[in-house]
């Protein structure tokens, strides 16, 4: 015999929801607390594993930029990165610098939406709009640079990048720069009314949990776990770089923002480092090709985007198209097992301030 | 609490950060991806365009027939609705005629004007 | 006689307490954006709002209890008038006379809420019960330091020997400031500021949406509301901010500038108006940029405790001066 609960419903925190992205769980819900939480990913799903087995190296390299729209440059560098070890090529080193700084300032960015985007799910709309105007002076270093304010088009291209960087391009990165201190220092001035009161506390994730369940990037270091794949596994030139990596013991979602601010900070030095040890020289800018065959081979390649740990498997069986791509993007494990997690036996009240907090990429999970 | 309330008022009487757009614009830089132009006359119908664009937005097309002869060979006829604004048309030119300008005001009700044609009709 | 002219210029003062109302709405939206760094709305968007909702279609959820929930917009737009009558404003005495008094006041405050609760739970979808449930809460949470207030005004009066504490016309025509002495000021202002600090939570603004959080619960106790309804809810938001500060300006700043004739009543109503912004910028612009969210249970424990402590301090103090 079972008794109806008549506190007992199902709440859809779904995809038609002005406060979640183009993703869906479904809370169970007794009362104000949530009993169980189910995740409906797949609603973004464009299928980029199979259209990659039909273009070339080049054509890939656009695609790539939009696997996940807020840090697109990213991605260009990670599948930049599976193609060149599979060819083989010397890259120039004034094109590895230029890598490293197109990337860096794209989680500067990424990093910005995370802060716009939790102010936002906590009802504090000063943080959203004020974020999400000082991203734009760095989408139009953006601009300048690859010729697309979010689209980069494949910038960071197999072999090096498309175009060399325009001589004004150096000062305005710096005069960036000290735009984003000036946003840092905002984000700091207004945290006591915002942001502690909702965020200390909730959705605590500890060390144990984050290493069983996955967790990698800005969240696994607010839980204690010290891995960053750029000091780790070092790629590019990050071993002559010199920066920390912030990590927290709470686990909950205020050392997470607190971790993405410090993200920002240490991405500011890195910035400033590149753009103070760049070669000078021209670079030949890089044009696509026709018949232009991947040696054969197998490779996994994996970076520090944003969000996480990604990865690309690459295998080429002497093609111009790859035999498969597989694209490992760091949300899947976020959105699935940890936000499940978390989110048992919390108040809806703070069910936004949980999923903002773990900065999710549906675009990065479905592919 | 105090920093809150001093940054909040400041902003009051600062400029703000919105660009009043079309009364005031920010200035495109050079190399920005935009709207294709298209020479004719450097063009030597290679179809390197064609085959390089990602989205298969380019279509190899025939003159129309009072052009015929001034104009023996085939031109490439771009779809702005299926093109990306990439740029390898571009690149992989090799005598220069196809190039990107900065015209990105390209929204229109007409469906015809979506696709260029090399040869005005 | 005076009563029938009364009764024909309701009609009047509703309409400009709507334009008021809208017209505040829009400086709020401007100068909120001014403090975030960017440019605003024009200032006639509210006017454009509800023009729009006017002209769009009304859907009436087939799970909905449909009698009322098409008359609760009404019923809270009425009530919110009502109140208007009550109160003096912009210079001239209550239209409907001394047929009311605080008490009436107060209780007449709780209609609109009513209003609301009872349309979000008449609305047949679950988000709206959560928020229905929140904004009871919420009701509960702010009636407390709002009555601990009024009552202290009135027993102000009363030790004053002041005929008849509870009527407007006494409240007005005897401004506080002047009954007590320092230690009692200090308590006037302690009284204030809780008053100032329950208007977001009466209105509804932020820090105090828990029940219209589009964030979490998506719209909250308005979410199947569209059209005409949702229009005449707009208004009724829209008027109640300039209800409930027509109440504090009448406990607490019902000056007038003293000229008399045409000159002086236009006068009165322009300085009305002019307290009127101050006071909404304060309690209502100001603190929605620059706080988030509270949760439901901050709510509570936010009013019922810290805010309570305030009042009756507010109160101890204005005991201490009465004694000395």
């Amino acid at each position: 015999m079972s008794e109806k609960n008549p506190t007992a419903y199902e709440l859809l925190f779904g995809p038609a929801h002005p406060g979640s992205g183009n993703f869906s769980v479904r809370l169970k819900v007794e009362g104000e607390e949530v009993t169980s939480a189910r995740a409906d990913p797949g609603y973004l799903h464009r299928g980029f594993e199979k259209l990659m087995e039909y273009r070339n190296r080049m054509q890939n390299s656009i695609l790539s930029d939009r696997v996940c729209v807020f840090e697109a440059l990213n991605w260009n560098l990670i599948h930049a990165q599976a193609v060149d070890e599979l060819t083989g090529e010397d890259i120039p080193e004034k094109a590895r610098y230029i890598r490293v700084l197109m990337a860096e300032l794209s989680r500067i960015q990424s990093h910005l939406i995370w802060y716009g985007a939790t102010s936002m799910g906590l009802g504090f709309d000063t943080g959203f709009k004020v974020a999400f105007g000082y991203r734009d002076y760095i989408l139009d270093i953006f601009e300048l640079v690859t010729g697309g304010r979010v689209y980069p088009a494949g910038y960071i291209c197999p072999g090096g990048v498309r175009r060399d960087l325009p001589d004004s391009a150096k000062d305005k990165i710096r005069g960036v720069l000290g735009k984003t201190r000036e946003m840092l220092r905002k984000c700091e001035s207004f945290e006591k009314t915002t942001l502690q009161y909702r965020t200390k506390g909730v959705g605590i994730l500890d060390r144990g949990d984050a290493l069983r369940l996955g967790a990698t990037g800005p969240i696994a270091r607010a839980s204690g776990v010290s891995s960053d794949v750029r000091s780790d596994d070092p790629y590019e030139i990050y071993p002559e770089l010199d920066f920390e990596i912030p990590v927290r013991d709470e686990g909950d979602a205020y050392a997470r923002c607190i971790v993405g601010r410090q993200e920002i900070r240490e991405s500011i030095k890195i910035v400033e480092q590149v753009l103070e040890r760049m070669p000078e020289g021209k670079l030949d800018p890089i044009k696509p090709k026709l018949a232009n065959k991947i040696p054969e081979g197998e490779v996994y390649v994996r970076n520090e985007i944003a969000r996480g740990e990604a990865g690309i498997y690459m295998k080429s069986i002497g093609e111009e198209s790859p035999y498969r791509c597989k694209i490992r993007g760091p949300s899947l494990l976020h959105m699935i097992p940890v936000l499940e997690h978390l989110l048992k036996g919390a108040q809806i009240a703070d069910v936004p301030a949980i999923y903002w907090s773990l900065n999710i990429c549906p675009a990065d999970m479905d592919r | 609490m105090i920093k809150t309330i001093l940054e909040l008022i400041r902003n009051l009487f600062k400029k703000p950060m919105t660009v009043r757009f079309p009364h005031e614009q920010i200035e495109m830089p050079e190399g920005f991806r935009g709207e294709h132009a298209y020479e004719i006359d450097k063009c030597i119908s290679c179809g390197l365009c064609c085959k390089i664009c990602p989205n298969r937005a380019i279509e190899m097309i025939d003159a129309p027939q009072k052009d015929r002869d001034k104009y023996p060979k085939t031109y490439p006829r771009i779809d702005l609705g299926k093109c990306c604004f990439c740029g390898f048309c571009e690149d992989i030119c090799p005598t220069d005629a196809l190039k990107l300008t900065k015209n990105v005001y390209l929204s229109t009700f007409d469906s015809e004007s979506v696709i260029k044609e090399p040869i005005e009709k | 006689m005076m009563m029938w002219i009364n009764i024909l210029l309701i009609p009047v003062i509703a309409f400009i307490a709507i334009v008021v109302g809208l017209l505040y709405a829009g400086i709020d939206r401007v100068l909120a954006a001014r403090m975030q760094e960017r440019v605003g709305p024009p200032l006639t968007q509210p006017f454009l709002d509800v023009y729009k909702l006017l002209i769009k279609q009304n859907i009436i959820p087939g799970k909905s209890v449909k009698w009322l929930f098409n008359s609760m917009p009404v019923v809270c737009l009425a009530s919110t008038l009502i109140i208007l009558f009550y109160l003096p404003f912009g210079g001239f005495d209550p239209l409907l006379g001394d047929n009311g008094d605080l008490i009436l006041v107060l209780y007449l405050l709780i209609v609109p809420a009513l209003a609301m609760v009872i349309a979000g739970l008449s609305s047949g979808s679950p988000y709206a019960s959560v928020g229905a449930q929140r904004k009871m809460i919420m009701m509960m949470s702010y009636e407390f330091p709002l009555a601990i207030t009024v009552v202290s005004i009135a027993w102000l009066l009363t030790t004053s020997e002041i005929p008849d504490p509870f009527s407007l016309q006494a409240v007005t025509g005897n401004p506080v400031w002047g009954l007590v002495g320092p230690l009692g000021l200090l308590g006037l202002i302690l009284q204030l500021l809780v008053l100032l600090f329950v208007t977001p939570g009466e209105l509804g603004r932020i820090p105090f949406d828990v029940s219209e959080a589009s964030q979490e619960i998506a719209g909250g106790v308005l979410v199947e509301y569209s059209g005409r309804n949702l229009a005449l809810f707009y208004l009724a938001n829209a008027v109640k901010a300039v209800v409930f500060v027509s109440v504090i300006i009448a406990l607490f700043f019902p000056y007038g500038l003293g000229v008399t004739g045409w000159a002086g009543i236009l006068a009165d109503s322009l300085l009305f108006f002019i307290k009127l912004f101050l006071l909404l910028f304060v309690g209502s612009t100001f603190i929605r940029v620059a706080m988030s969210r509270f949760r439901i249970t901050q709510v509570v424990y936010v009013y019922w405790i810290p805010s309570v402590l305030v009042s009756l301090t507010g109160l101890l103090l204005m005991l201490v001066d009465t004694l000395l």
